[in-house]
């Protein structure tokens, strides 16, 4: 029995460092690698070694009175890694193909909600970035009745508005020179210059509709709201315009004969590329169309002229409900002592956090605005950190009665119907995503944690704590 | 340099906090060179300064106005540490009969260093998952297991260059006894740490364990310790030095871990490593 003892005590201080040495080696590999090498077969033989030695470890003791906590110790680390074995990738299959053969357990997905509907779906991202259904709940399904998200700073809860961007001027040729300008619509300085700038409008990420903004070869600069049905460009212009198709992931397709011709792409290959047919009708003239591009900048110098018209559009709220919306701010200039102003207009593009404009316009020459250090004026979305998520979600059974009601938070989450649903991010504003993760083996986790606990300080506090108090006592 | 410059010397924090590390300091040097009694005078004296800075803080922000403890970041938890070194070189001196007070001013030093001269004493706006109540005690438990463990390996130190040494007759502890009684206190303490934390990461992300490198360092830190206190039971028990080594060894593991985000940047950036996402990078960057 002495013998057995050491050896097995022996092997219990190696497989403690091996495990160590493997535990320190995972950090260097990436998070999904570490946890296939911990979830691997052999992987697997360790941990049940590692579980019947804690059996072992605390069976191995003399008398209960003494030793309880030992006993404890081991039993919870035996329950611990019982748990996870139950909870693991191979435990859950397992499972699935035995006692849960009727209502399959689905181990880790996720749950994206929108406010207003009910949703029993489970979904996986596949490693290539596809979304599979990885199963449904068992019997009932979520309703979030309410989502938002609260900043730190932040007034309105929905983004930020843009009159809170801040208007930054900065130096190409000095990156760390930066002068942050006033933007309640006061004009201010432009260091080093004669010209004065101002935030005379914005156009807000909350903006209903298109905005078209045209100058002419004349030096005359029109704007209108721009829709589906023609309107007339500044009062009695006669120029006319209309939108005749909107696109979000703008693309040229090439023809069977090589000819062009624009389209959509569809949303999973194609990236952000907002763009405008517009089709324009100037007076005594046929419509042209002509296509835009939405996000711009721009800078026209009062009565200046120019060869040909130049048209932006600015569409604050695009169609795929991105949270971020698209900015757009008008700029005026003007010299020192000069009342004409110039406009400039600066968009950003939809979910980016800032937009800039070179201010090359503004100078006499290219070589003067070189000796300047290229200036540049920028907006920037100010830094937002978000506080909380909260998503006020109900249970509801199969004929849609609402059993339960909880508000998820971060950190506050809901257990219900052998899962466990965190809320963890948001998508496109209002739409919480839930990580719903079965709860196959927790308890048995959680009882494991508390008998560990009380073993380690059992053995280690209390017990030598009581006998010390004991020795004093006897020596009194 | 920047780094060494105080964030509000001229307020009463501020000087506070600068009298409490300079008196820690001197009390470390002087308990090195044997003046015990003006070593303890001075150890208590900069544990009163801090405490004083702890409860100014604590008046400043109004957390004490409204019933809560300052202990809302990072830097508030260096306050509590700074003062509460004091009372625990006392119970390790007193209680414990452990030598090397000394240790116990330097580390209330260092701890404070952070709080004079580099962290943020703003309040931090924390991302979602890091408002949880278990944040605090999380932290906490796992500083005040950090110290006795690092308390341990001054001792494991001793241990592995001079061997067993047998008591001097003084009433306090010998080297490799003081050893175990810290490992003996800490590793409860580490546990609980972890434990803790695997439960914030329960109900933070739906789950209790995520193989983030952090995680795996800190098991393997406890995981270390664990295979020290088995040392005593198994046939090598009686080299002290294999117990000696493994604190060590886990006291390297625990500086790894606590260090991981600088060090896994600097091997991302000497291409030995690809970038990871932890969700232990507390990153409040702008």
């Amino acid at each position: 029995m002495k013998r057995f003892r050491s050896i097995a005590m022996s092997a219990t201080l190696v497989l403690l460092l091996a495990l160590a040495a493997a535990c320190a080696c995972s950090a260097f590999v990436q998070i999904p690698e570490a946890e296939e090498f911990f979830n691997s077969p052999p992987m697997a033989v360790v941990w049940s070694v590692l579980l019947v030695g804690m059996l072992m470890g605390a069976m191995m003791i003399r008398t209960l009175r003494r030793n309880w906590p030992t006993m404890l110790a081991h039993l919870g680390g035996a329950m611990i890694l019982t748990g996870a074995l139950l909870a693991s990738e191979a435990g859950v299959k397992l499972l699935n193909k035995t006692l849960c053969k009727t209502t399959p357990i689905v181990r880790d997905a996720m749950m994206p909600l929108v406010p207003g509907q009910a949703n029993g779906q489970l979904i996986r991202i596949e490693d290539n970035g596809s979304m599979v259904l990885a199963g449904t709940l068992p019997g009932f399904t979520l309703r979030c009745n309410l989502a938002r998200q609260e900043f730190y700073d932040a007034e309105t809860p929905e983004g930020t508005a843009m009159s809170r961007w801040d208007l930054v001027l900065a130096w190409e040729a000095d990156t760390d020179r930066q002068v942050v300008l006033k933007n309640d619509g006061s004009f201010s300085p432009i260091p080093d210059t004669s010209w004065e700038c101002a935030v005379l409008e914005y156009i807000d990420a909350n903006a209903a509709g298109a905005t078209l903004v045209m100058a002419t070869p004349d030096g005359h600069l029109y704007r209108a709201p721009l829709g589906p049905d023609r309107v007339e460009i500044g009062a009695k212009s006669g120029v006319f315009a209309r939108e005749v198709r909107a696109f979000s992931r703008f693309t040229l397709i090439r023809g069977p004969e090589g000819k062009s011709r624009m389209a959509e792409a569809p949303r999973e290959q194609g990236t952000w590329n907002p763009a405008s047919l517009v089709e324009l009708t100037m007076p005594n003239a046929k419509p042209q169309q002509h296509l835009v591009y939405n996000p711009a900048m721009a800078l026209y110098r009062a009565g200046e002229k120019r060869d040909g018209a130049i048209m932006m559009v600015f569409r604050p709220k695009p169609y795929e409900g991105n949270r971020l919306g698209e900015p757009a701010v008008q700029l005026g200039f003007r010299r020192k002592g000069d009342d004409r102003i110039s406009a400039g207009w600066l968009a950003a593009r939809p979910g980016e956090d800032n937009a800039v404009m070179s201010l090359s316009q503004l100078y006499d020459s290219q070589a003067d605005y070189d000796k300047a250090g290229k200036p540049i004026l920028g907006i920037a979305r100010p830094h937002q950190m978000v506080r909380s998520y909260y998503a006020d979600v109900s249970v509801l059974d199969k004929d849609g009665k609402e059993v339960l009601r909880h508000e998820l938070r971060v950190n506050d989450p809901l257990r219900y119907g052998g899962y466990h649903f965190s809320l963890s991010s948001f998508y496109n504003g209002n739409q919480p995503i839930l990580q719903v993760r079965s709860t196959v083996g927790l308890d048995v986790i959680w009882l494991g944690f508390g008998l560990l606990l009380g073993g380690v300080f059992g053995g280690l506090w209390i017990l030598p704590l009581w006998r010390t108090i004991r020795r004093k006592g006897a020596a009194v | 340099m920047m780094l060494l410059a105080m964030h509000s010397p001229s307020d009463a924090l501020g000087w506070l906090l600068f009298a409490a590390l300079v008196l820690y300091a001197v009390s470390s040097g002087l308990a090195m060179v044997k003046k015990s009694v003006a070593a303890w005078v001075l150890l208590a004296a900069g544990g009163v300064c801090a405490l004083g800075a702890w409860i100014w803080r604590g008046v400043q922000t109004g957390d004490f106005a409204t019933g809560h403890a300052p202990l809302q970041n990072m830097y508030e938890v260096f306050l509590l540490m700074g003062w509460a070194i004091a009372p625990l070189a006392a119970l390790f001196r007193w209680g414990f009969r452990i030598r090397g007070a000394w240790i116990d001013a330097l580390l209330g030093a260092l701890v404070l260093f952070p709080a004079v001269f580099v962290s943020d004493p703003d309040k931090q706006y924390l991302m979602p998952a890091l408002q949880s109540p278990l944040f605090i005690p999380h932290v906490v438990v796992y500083l005040l297991g950090y110290l006795v463990i690092i308390r341990a390996a001054f001792s494991a130190g001793e241990v592995m260059l001079l061997g067993p040494q047998p008591s001097r007759g003084d009433g306090l502890r010998s080297p490799q006894d003081s050893m175990r009684t810290l490992l003996r206190l800490g590793f409860p303490l580490m546990t609980l740490g972890m434990l803790l934390g695997a439960v914030w990461a329960q109900q933070a992300f739906g789950d209790w364990w995520s193989w983030d490198p952090k995680e795996q360092w800190s098991l393997t830190t406890w995981l270390i310790l664990a295979a020290a206190v088995h040392v005593p039971f198994t046939p090598w028990g009686k080299f002290r030095r294999l117990m000696a080594s493994l604190v060590l060894l886990a006291v390297l593991a625990m500086i790894v871990t606590l260090l991981w985000s600088q060090i896994s940047n600097a091997l991302v950036k000497a291409g030995y490593l690809d970038p990871q996402n932890s969700y232990h990078t507390y990153s409040t960057k702008k």
